[in-house]
């Protein structure tokens, strides 16, 4: 049980013969917590959460060193249909759902590895449900004509449909409007309460940082910070940098 | 062309759990009503070119079932059909006229052979998207087309060759059924049921797919395969199988075909009749089972019909005269291609849809006044 539900060591990406997208990555998501991991543009989050669901070669990526553990198994040059299986799921950022399939239809395919018995995807509906309750009553409804949000909320029930330990969100306040960020920020905290570990990946700093425990800063390429999330939140440069604050107005005990 | 093709109801059939009442029950009666007007088509219909016309369809709506599962459920672009038709005509003729297999032998033989071809050529089709897609299956048409062509042992070369005839207690079905001296069904009438018979098996099997973990694959493949992938889909190995199943259906429809019309050439599996076969799948309704029939069906039964309402046009002649003018073949062509106009702008999600439009609008209303 002492093992972290994710672990990512030394891990180097590059994508093509030259562009190294990734240099020695140090990530850990303890079991239970959510751990968030910020960074502008370019920085290489979405590379990151690629490494570790599987999915870099279809993007023309390659890992050069450096392993990926999923609850302490080494899975680094496994299929994503078999990390899923090993009980890791993933929220993609831009949501990415089926668009016409309907919303029962998408949340069903999360489910796929599980190959659920009737009585076992009800279960595991109900329970992915009772984390996102709007989505009830748009079962019928394709996923296509959803708003952003109950995209979001969509994207996030499909993942815990395959009912994962780890839970790779991507960029789930994406493009929402403040009071749908806090919904998704409460469902984030109901699914880590549960028991799922997550690792959050947010350009809205601030929100990652009110619910994760840990957090690391990756720029270029490279970890350039990281600690407990109360500390990143007080550090002046990373309030300047990404909660909108200017240094002089962060008040802040430096870490 | 995947983007607007279930309609509601065919939404509706996968995922089960999260029916409406009203159509978990209605359903079956629907189904039991068809199947009994089916298994009644043959005692009502006199004619035996309409019968001809209508065994045609059933044939080829075996094939369009196969199109609805490549290209309307799995969303790969695929003009290969007539490619893969022939490996199962072929292969029917070999085993029932070369080996002298009965036809439970070599019909499902030709799905398999055809199956394993479909499979063979999926390496190919999973590196690429849309229309390239779409291009590289018809250099599969071209290539298979100069197999034939030159691979005269099996298939007789461009003369070409007997087909396996499907023999049932001893009679071939072209000959119709004989109890002792008197004739109980008639060619036209022996073969509706034998080509309905497997239709309804194929569309059982499309249909199983359709509901199953499989089906939901597909679909979540075609919507966007990188998300598929996150959810663990297998997307190589799911389009692969939609390949594989559909060259399946590709394989008993061109066995079925070459066993009904007794003979086979190189030269009737064309570029051509691949086009056909995806007509006859968006006319009826991409994606969708009974679409596939009733696409069948229009595309078979309209030239007939347009040709028949010809001769009832004034200042059409029925042959080609020497100085041109209208005449009925060139007419029923025009109006034919008029037809498909129609269909698809006005119902783009084709005939199935169509057919489905008063059974919904009744059901809205009904909706509508209970509450």
């Amino acid at each position: 049980m002492s093992e972290p539900a994710l672990a990512v060591t030394d891990l180097s990406v590059r994508y093509g013969a030259a562009a190294t997208a990734l240099t020695g990555i140090d990530l850990m998501v303890p079991r239970g917590e959510i751990v968030t991991l910020l960074g502008p543009n370019g920085a290489g989050k979405s590379t990151l959460m690629r490494a570790v669901s599987g999915l870099l070669h279809v993007h023309g990526g390659v890992i050069t060193s450096g392993r990926v553990e999923l609850l302490g198994s080494d899975v680094t040059s496994d299929r994503p249909a078999a990390r899923v299986r090993r009980g890791l799921a993933q929220a993609l950022e831009g949501r990415q759902v089926f668009p016409d399939l309907t919303v029962a239809e998408n949340l069903a395919a999360g489910g796929h590895v599980r190959r659920y018995r009737k009585a076992q995807a009800r279960e595991a509906l109900e329970r992915a449900l009772s984390h996102l309750p709007r989505l009830h009553d748009l079962m019928d409804r394709k996923a296509g004509y959803l708003s952003g949000g109950e995209q979001q909320m969509l994207a996030i029930g499909r993942a815990l449909m395959s009912q994962p330990t780890v839970l790779l969100l991507d960029e789930p306040s994406l493009g929402l409007a403040p009071k749908i960020v806090e919904t998704v920020r409460d469902i984030i905290l109901d699914i880590r309460d549960e028991g799922t570990s997550i690792l959050l990946v947010e350009q809205n700093a601030a929100m990652a940082l009110s619910i994760a425990q840990h957090g690391y800063v990756l720029e270029s390429g490279r970890i350039v910070r990281s600690g407990a999330a109360a500390d990143l939140r007080d550090d002046d440069e990373i309030a300047a940098l990404y909660l909108g604050v200017s240094a002089s107005e962060g008040a802040g005990s430096h870490a | 062309m995947t983007a607007t093709v279930s309609t509601p109801e065919t939404t509706a059939e996968v995922a089960p759990g999260f029916r409406r009442p009203s159509q978990r029950r209605r359903g079956p009666w629907a189904v039991a009503a068809w199947v009994v007007l089916m298994l009644a088509v043959p005692l009502l219909v006199s004619s035996d070119q309409w019968m001809g016309v209508g065994i045609f369809a059933l044939i080829a709506a075996v094939g369009v079932l196969g199109i609805q599962i490549v290209m309307g459920l799995a969303g790969q672009v695929s003009i290969a059909t007539a490619a893969f038709m022939p490996i199962g005509a072929y292969t029917a003729a070999w085993l029932g006229v070369d080996h002298g297999q009965p036809f439970w032998v070599w019909l499902p033989a030709s799905a398999v052979v055809a199956g394993i071809g479909g499979a063979l050529f999926a390496p190919i089709a999973v590196r690429m998207r849309g229309h390239y897609l779409g291009v590289a299956t018809l250099g599969l048409v071209f290539i298979a087309s100069y197999v034939w062509e030159v691979w005269t042992d099996l298939t007789g070369g461009s003369g070409g060759r007997v087909a396996a005839p499907v023999v049932i207690n001893g009679q071939d079905l072209l000959d119709g059924y004989w109890s002792g001296d008197t004739q109980v069904l008639t060619l036209f009438q022996a073969w509706w049921y034998f080509a309905f018979a497997v239709l309804l098996v194929a569309m059982v099997v499309t249909w199983n797919i359709k509901r199953s973990r499989l089906g939901r694959a597909f679909m979540a493949v075609r919507d966007k395969d990188l998300a598929a992938g996150v959810v663990g889909i297998p997307v190589t190995r799911t389009k692969t199988t939609a390949f594989a199943i559909s060259s399946a259906f590709a394989g008993v429809s061109g066995s079925l075909l070459a066993a009904y019309m007794g003979y086979v050439t190189p030269a009737q599996w064309s570029l051509t009749l691949s086009i056909d076969f995806i007509a006859m799948a968006v006319i009826g309704g991409a994606g969708t089972i009974a679409g596939a029939l009733l696409g069948a069906l229009f595309y078979k039964a309209m030239p007939e019909a347009v040709n028949w309402l010809s001769t009832y046009v004034p200042f059409v002649s029925q042959d080609a005269k020497v100085d041109g003018g209208l005449t009925a073949p060139l007419l029923s062509q025009m109006l034919f291609g008029a037809a498909i106009l129609l269909v698809l702008l006005f119902e783009p999600r084709g005939l199935n849809a169509l057919v489905r439009r008063p059974f919904h609008w009744a059901r809205t209303r009904r909706e509508r006044s209970a509450r």
